[in-house]
């Protein structure tokens, strides 16, 4: 994918967790983690104007 | 398998052309009227101005207009492809934040027994961005019942963040990093929606059947409306929606909407695509994206996937707003939303027409600016305009009188009208030949609620043109709107809440009408239907938001035979949603990428 990051800051540091022990243990859905890739939106490397964009990304 | 073809890109493109093309002579048209009304009385800068804004407003309502008679024609009959037995792994998102836990509890149950009904499993997710300890106590106590039931087919799970980053999309992105890989689709709703297990069953074999499907958006309808503003709305959303959908559809092609639930999406895509970045820079413009559905749907058609919008699909609900404030307060966040997307609209390898969607959002909120303008622009051009002058040339014998522009007036007013009612009647008298009024009351019934719904319309329409006026300056001035709890089943709005909210535009109603009788006395009466409700803002909120005489609004879905879903959330519920308190605000982002 042209638009990864594959080294992404944000990968979530916070555990899934039931809101207290009021709910069943196996409350939580199940690991099965997934990579989700962060998007670029912004970027230095596109300075054309914007109708000549679609070439520019093209030759990018 | 019956693999589903995507809609022909040559067909999307032509409908897109007729109607930019179309849209653009009768905005040509409107402006060119405005300049030959201009001329009779000499053409000061004023008058260019006035022209040019009147060029882009008549654009955009031509659009609208384009829109509706777009999806007039029904098409072709197509032959119904045999889908496959929704088999796929398929889990249901409800994402909430401080949201009537019991309420939410009543439509996950509704949904889970309409799906096992319609012969579908799916698991049901409950994803929990609640900060307050009182409420999660709530959710722990309302949701337990649903968890530990092992009898029902599918799982109800509940999941608490503790870590509030990216709001709704975020909380999403954290369930697809911890538990996407067990599931295919993801049936995404708002915490107010409510979906036919047959629907949802339905959706399931769509993106089976199209393996290039990203993702599948439903026309929900809005339910459980009670005041004379939502019912109106609700009418809107059965009557008209599904017309300007079915344009809207067949404008977007396979590069359609995200509108943030009702949604099925293929998980794979989504964690390959949709990821999104905070935006470098302070909010409004920067930070957290706001209106994060139509930058998914651009990143998906950007990712090679289909995104695409049916509006035929039914059994798919929301509810709304049921006040004028409360609709305020979800339209100011949606306008802080849309014009952050100016900070996207080259963002790399997009999808033209995912720019274009972007502009036409922008837009849809810069044009209150722009009607503003116009007004000023029509006052200041008048107050300007010298007086006649009858005898310009020495030792004249009979007077030179103007020439008289009130045909080209008459002409220009009756088209702006047009733009907005034609659609309107258009739709009317569809469903009167199709027999769709039926579900509205029979045609009768339907004429009178169209007729109310557009002297409502205009009623409300320059209160809404403040507040957007309001909103779009707060953003430009870098105001930061945030992200207001949703008023959900709230009590009727009282004239001290109306005054509060809205004292600033009978104030600028006021000086409106002051400052247009001492320019230009003449224009006062042009300037009424727009000043008059401005001046009566607080009467009209709290007129509207009265609950509706009933044998008005009328549709079959809320006043002649509920749908299942709908009965069943209702019978469980028992009495209406009570409000909730609100939440503190969510954590930054920890992940910003400048």
């Amino acid at each position: 994918m042209a638009f990864d990051l594959t080294s992404d800051p944000s990968e979530p540091r916070a555990t899934t967790v039931a809101a207290d022990g009021t709910l069943p243990p196996d409350a939580a859905p199940p690991a099965a983690p997934m990579h989700m890739r962060r998007q670029v939106l912004e970027t230095t490397e596109t300075r054309a104007p914007l109708w000549r964009l679609p070439l520019a990304m093209r030759r990018g | 398998m019956t693999v589903i073809p995507p809609p022909r890109p040559d067909a999307t493109r032509r409908v897109r052309i007729a109607a930019l093309t179309g849209s653009f002579c009768v905005a040509a048209l409107a402006a060119g009227l405005m300049a030959d009304l201009s001329l009779a009385s000499g053409f000061g800068g004023w008058d260019a101005a006035r022209v040019a804004l009147i060029f882009v407003t008549t654009l955009w309502l031509a659009w609208g207009a384009a829109q509706a008679l777009l999806g007039i024609p029904a098409g072709r009959a197509l032959p119904t492809p045999s889908l496959p037995k929704p088999t796929a792994p398929t889990v249901v998102l409800v994402p909430i934040c401080a949201e009537d836990a019991r309420a939410v509890a009543a439509r996950v149950a509704a949904m889970r027994v309409s799906a096992a009904e319609a012969g579908v499993s799916v698991d049901f997710a409950i994803l929990s961005d609640t900060a307050s300890p009182d409420l999660l106590r709530r959710e722990a106590m309302a949701f337990h019942p649903l968890v530990a039931d092992r009898d029902t087919p599918g799982r109800v799970f509940y999941r608490h963040r503790t870590e509030r980053y990216g709001r709704k999309a975020g909380n999403i992105e954290h369930f697809v990093r911890h538990s996407g890989g067990a599931y295919d689709f993801a049936v995404i709703l708002d915490a107010d929606s409510l979906m036919e297990g047959a629907t949802i069953a339905h959706l399931v074999s769509r993106m089976q059947a199209a393996p290039d499907m990203g993702l599948l958006q439903t026309l929900p309808k809005v339910v459980g409306a009670r005041s004379i503003f939502g019912r109106a709305m609700q009418f809107s959303s059965h009557f008209y929606a599904p017309i300007f959908a079915r344009g809207l559809s067949r404008l977007q092609g396979r590069t359609g909407p995200f509108w943030g639930h009702n949604a099925i999406v293929r998980m794979q895509a989504l964690a390959d695509c949709c990821g999104l970045p905070a935006l470098s820079g302070p909010p409004p413009f920067g930070g957290e994206i706001l209106s994060h559905d139509y930058v998914e749907a651009a990143l998906l058609a950007r990712g090679g996937w289909r995104v695409e919008m049916d509006p035929t699909i039914p059994g798919s609900f929301e509810e709304g707003p049921d006040d004028l404030l409360a609709y305020s307060r979800r339209d100011r966040r949606w306008c802080q939303g849309n014009l952050q997307h100016m900070r996207l609209l080259r963002a790399p390898g997009l999808r033209s027409w995912s720019r274009f969607v972007f502009a036409q959002g922008i837009l849809s909120y810069l044009v209150s600016l722009l009607w503003a303008g116009f007004l000023v622009a029509s006052v200041a051009a008048a107050a300007t305009t010298p007086p006649p002058d009858y005898f310009p040339a020495a030792h004249q014998l009979f007077p030179v009188f103007p020439d008289d522009t009130t045909r080209q007036m008459v002409a220009l007013a009756l088209g702006v009208g047009g733009l907005l009612l034609i659609p309107k009647l258009t739709i009317l008298v569809q469903a009167i030949q199709t027999r769709r009024s039926a579900g509205f009351g029979g045609a009768g019934r339907s004429a009178l609620s169209v007729v109310s719904e557009t002297a409502l319309s205009t009623v409300i329409a320059p209160l809404l043109l403040a507040w957007q006026l309001r909103a779009v300056l707060e953003v430009f001035a870098g105001r930061d709107g945030g992200w207001p709890a949703t008023d959900r089943g709230a009590a009727t709005v009282g004239f001290r809440a109306a005054w509060a909210a809205t004292g600033w535009i009978v104030a600028l109603g006021l000086a409106v009408l002051a400052g247009v009788f001492w320019l230009s006395p003449a224009l006062t009466a042009w300037l009424l239907p727009v000043a008059l409700p401005m001046v009566a803002a607080p009467l009209v909120v709290v007129a509207t938001g009265r609950p509706a005489p009933r044998g008005i609004f009328i549709v079959a879905a809320e006043d002649v035979s509920l749908p299942p879903v709908v009965a069943a959330f209702r019978d469980r519920v028992g009495t209406a949603p009570q409000p909730v308190p609100q939440d503190p605000a969510p954590a930054p982002h920890p992940g910003r990428i400048a």
